[in-house]
């Protein structure tokens, strides 16, 4: 594949390696100035990952979207990240490959292959780099405040997918909301109703598993994972929440982006880890009242792929496969959804009930 | 602008693979563009024609098979089909290859032994409809330049 392979195997790659060991090296410096690591250990997906921060910076950024998953220190981990910022010292540079080795979604020629994900975000400037054998991950930026805001939402997504996947564990553009039986995955392209339809079931029986990114295990049966506990809003959608109005005050947010909440805050009784999945469903803003009717899984399939593959960075062909299953298992519905939130729950209930029979 | 070619008897097609990744559900493809950030949706005919192609048939055997499977006069048929596979061409969603082997497959192979189950369907033109809509998602700017302290940035252009 075009954006991700490498005619290198796995032990030929010594540039990758070397490169990947300095980088670890370059954090264990960090360490001298920064005082010291922070661990945070997070259940995700079914696995313990340890992030390893060197200084607060990247640990106030990215904590709060996953602590709802946060678990006492663990002397195992399936996967540990090393996060630090680069902007002092010690720099990662030079870096060991040209400026003609940037591919498209950042991915870099030469160390990408089935042991190695190097990936470079152009937004924030963060390089990702993943070795697959040991488990173990680093993500360095040069500054923490140059991420744009809308990370803070879903962080670390490239690490994740490319180590998620490798663990039968498929990202999704989708929210999910249901009870510890059984839920629906809300999928979707942006600006199509996902988070107002999640959001709308807090205060309901409905839990919340999130709004953006979730994990999904695809067999033996479809199980969603929370991943993030944030949920996002345009400001003009913000006065239909208004149980959201005063936590965003609280929360003194300032941006013209979309409000980002941190739910874990003020529902935490509402979040849920993670629920068997029953149906897929995909909303979409009307005027009328809001109604749900069956669609093909083909059509589930196209709505699915469309919002989740081209957001995330490799593994299109798996990816593509692990939806395709989803679309097959699963009923699919579509959501029309009109300006009145509150029947949302009910009908989502009820889609629930329908996949049970 | 690169011409493009017309099938004939030495004509081997094969799914580009390096740059696109496809599935089929219920009889009809989703296909992704990965490079040029497109996706398409073929009807069933055209997933049938799809199906045999990621096959890597050569053009007499689908042409065989697709007129065993569909009842349509065969030069019709051949028409049709041969401007639907120039189209996947175009799109650079497939690859023609030109080969003498071609020749001794269409000579070996039984047409309805190909996967279209020798059943006879009413054919109708192809679809291949495109999408553009993950373009942006897709071909995030690759071009950068690096900063005084050797980290990447964007290119500025002017």
């Amino acid at each position: 594949m075009i954006f991700e392979t490498s005619t290198q195997t796995v032990s030929e790659n010594t540039e990758a390696q070397a490169y990947f060991q300095q980088l670890q090296g370059f954090f264990e410096t960090s360490l001298l100035k920064s005082g010291g690591p922070i661990d945070r250990f997070y259940q995700i997906a079914g696995f313990v990952l340890r992030f390893r921060f060197s200084g607060s910076g990247l640990l106030s950024r990215f904590s709060p979207a996953f602590n709802h998953l946060l678990i006492p220190a663990s002397d195992h981990s399936d996967l540990t990240i090393y996060l630090w910022e680069a902007e002092s010292v010690p720099n990662i540079t030079p870096l060991p490959w040209s400026s003609n080795d940037y591919l498209p979604m950042g991915f870099i020629r030469g160390y990408n292959d089935e042991r190695f994900v190097t990936i470079f975000q152009q937004e924030s400037r963060a390089l990702n780099m993943l070795d697959a054998v040991t488990n173990e991950a680093v993500f360095c930026v040069p500054a923490a405040k140059k991420i744009p805001s809308f990370e803070n939402g879903h962080p670390l997504i490239p690490l994740l997918h490319s180590w998620l996947a490798r663990h039968e564990r498929q990202l999704v553009h989708a929210a999910a909301v249901g009870k510890p039986e059984g839920g629906v995955l809300i999928s979707g392209q942006g600006g199509c109703g996902k988070s107002s339809t999640a959001l709308a079931c807090l205060g309901s029986s409905l839990s919340y598993a999130g709004d953006d990114f979730v994990a999904v295990r695809v067999s033996p049966q479809p199980f969603v994972f929370s991943v993030y506990n944030t949920g996002k809003l345009e400001p003009e959608h913000l006065m239909r929440f208004p149980h959201l109005v005063s936590f965003h005050r609280d929360q003194k947010e300032k941006s013209n982006e979309k409000v980002l909440f941190y739910l874990h805050q003020e529902f935490r009784e509402e979040i849920i880890s993670g629920f068997p999945i029953k149906a897929l469903l995909f909303p979409e803003v009307v005027k009328g009242a809001s109604r749900i009717f069956p669609i093909t899984p083909y059509e589930a399939l196209k709505a699915l792929a469309i919002s989740t593959v081209s957001l995330l960075p490799g593994l299109f062909d798996l990816s593509l496969k692990n939806l395709a299953k989803l679309a097959r298992q699963l009923p699919g519905y579509s959501l029309e959804l009109g300006p009145d939130l509150s029947a949302i729950p009910a009908l989502i209930e009820d889609v629930i009930s329908r996949a049970k029979r | 602008m690169k011409p493009i070619p017309i099938p004939s008897e030495h004509t081997r097609f094969k799914i580009n693979s390096a740059h696109i990744v496809y599935e089929v559900i219920d009889g009809e493809a989703i296909v992704i563009h990965l490079t040029k950030g497109y996706y398409y949706s073929l009807d069933k005919v055209g997933t049938t024609i799809w199906n045999l192609i990621a096959r890597e048939t050569s053009w007499t055997p689908l042409l065989g098979n697709l007129s065993e499977h569909f009842d349509c006069e065969p030069l019709v048929v051949e028409k049709t089909i041969t401007e639907f596979v120039q189209e996947l061409y175009e799109e650079e969603l497939i690859l023609f290859q030109e080969s003498d082997s071609a020749i001794i497959e269409s000579l070996i192979e039984k047409p309805t032994t190909n996967g279209t189950h020798g059943s006879h369907s009413i054919f109708t033109k192809p679809i291949l409809q495109k999408f553009t809509d993950m373009k942006d998602f897709l071909l995030v700017d690759p071009i950068h330049e690096v900063d005084e302290t050797g980290w990447p940035h964007k290119k500025l252009t002017l």
